[in-house]
């Protein structure tokens, strides 16, 4: 039994606290920190394995309580990190299904769906081809699953979801509001009608600085291992839906 | 009473549907031409350029093939299909930047070869026929940045464009 009723026979409920203390026994005891991170896209959008740097970079910084802004803090040796490649929604479900979660951040490629005549509802476009269940939104046709997927109770009170992609808070209804309404706890997006570039530089990365053309021209060295994805217009600062 | 009341009734009917029916013959109120116009649009090709040549106005694209355009201006230039071909092509080796940024700034050349993507929804990219390969260096869209760089890269592009919407 578990002070906070997430036993092994029930649903788990939400928890709040500072630390891994929300259960005794038979009850996981950690906070789960979920990083994941779409595919990279074809043709003109095919992002490589930056999407999976960018994600690595993103947990050694939140490992390290480095990455700035209201982010859950990461407890060292009780808290999990954990940071996984998904293609489907079903995958993005089956990594929440840990439960406990306190951060979920993704790494991939979003934005809004095409309308009669303009931007439509968002989507997490996870998967690269058009399979059933590879993006995340309301629209609701053969390869959408929505949000309502997300099991709202693998959530705690005090857990935050940070969207990393192009326009996850742009348009009439983004993904970043979808999920929000589902999940009743912050979704942080991208604002900016622009697309987004990888950078290697930790300054602007975090949001210190805006973009210059010499960013725009410069795309990440082969060799990077550092690598962040930002908003092409302006500088880089998250919305909170 | 209750039948004088069910001819008054009818009367009415009567009358709503004869003036209906003027209503809709009417040389005053063409309403003929509204029915038969709607969803069919059948533009010049001078109509057609000035659509495209909108492509400079295009400010972000579908990021997943077969997903719908969602800026207002790729959406009219997809609408057209195949009639817009021709002077997509023409733009392929346009290298004067647009306003489209998606991972990397995109020359018009560039926003041009994704619209022609997207309307035909070919298996190979950048050329529709599988004929061009791209040197793979880091295996992602800064490969095709150093491709479309080389010399002659968008002409060999536009080659193979050319002859694919002559014979598809």
């Amino acid at each position: 039994m578990c002070i906070s009723g997430c036993n092994r026979s029930q649903p788990p409920q939400r928890t709040v606290g500072p630390g891994p203390t929300d259960c005794t026994t038979g009850c996981p005891l950690q906070r789960n920190f979920i990083i994941v991170y779409g595919d990279p896209g074809q043709g003109g959008h095919n992002a490589g394995r930056l999407f999976q740097l960018t994600a690595n970079t993103h947990s050694r910084e939140i490992q390290a309580n480095a990455f700035p802004g209201n982010i859950p803090a990461f407890v060292a040796g009780t808290d999990i990190m954990t940071v996984t490649h998904i293609s489907t929604v079903a995958a993005l479900v089956s990594a929440v299904g840990v439960g406990n979660v306190l951060y979920l951040a993704y790494f991939g490629h979003s934005g809004p769906i095409g309308g009669q005549n303009g931007p439509g509802p968002g989507a997490l476009f996870i998967g690269e081809t058009a399979s059933p269940g590879s993006n995340l939104t309301i629209r609701g046709n053969a390869n959408d699953r929505p949000p309502t997927d997300i099991p709202a109770n693998k959530f705690r009170a005090d857990a935050q979801v940070r969207l990393f992609g192009c326009r996850g808070g742009f348009g009439p209804d983004p993904i970043a509001r979808q999920m929000a309404d589902q999940l009743r706890i912050p979704v942080y997006g991208y604002t900016n009608s622009g697309g987004s570039l990888f950078t290697t530089d930790s300054t602007l990365g975090h949001g210190g600085r805006a973009v210059r053309q010499t960013d725009i021209n410069t795309p990440p060295p082969a060799n990077a291992t550092n690598v962040w994805l930002i908003p092409i217009n302006g500088s880089p600062t998250f919305t909170r839906f | 009473m209750r039948c004088i009341s069910h001819v008054k009734v009818f009367l009415v009917f009567l009358i709503l549907v004869l003036l209906g029916a003027w209503l809709y013959i009417s040389p005053l109120v063409r309403w003929q031409s509204l029915f038969a116009g709607a969803g069919q649009f059948n533009p010049t090709p001078e109509q057609v350029q000035g659509i495209v040549n909108n492509i400079s106005l295009v400010v972000g694209l579908s990021t997943k093939q077969g997903e719908p355009q969602w800026d207002e201006h790729a959406i009219q230039i997809t609408k057209l299909g195949r009639l817009a071909a021709p002077y997509l092509v023409d733009k392929l080796t346009d290298e004067s930047p647009s306003k489209v940024f998606e991972l990397f700034p995109y020359a018009i050349g560039d926003v041009a070869l994704a619209l022609l993507a997207d309307i035909y929804q070919t298996p190979s990219w950048p050329s529709p026929d599988g004929s061009i390969k791209i040197p793979k260096i880091h295996g992602d869209f800064r490969d095709y940045l150093v491709f479309v760089k080389s010399k002659g890269a968008r002409e060999r592009i536009k080659k193979s464009w050319k002859y694919y919407i002559q014979t598809h």
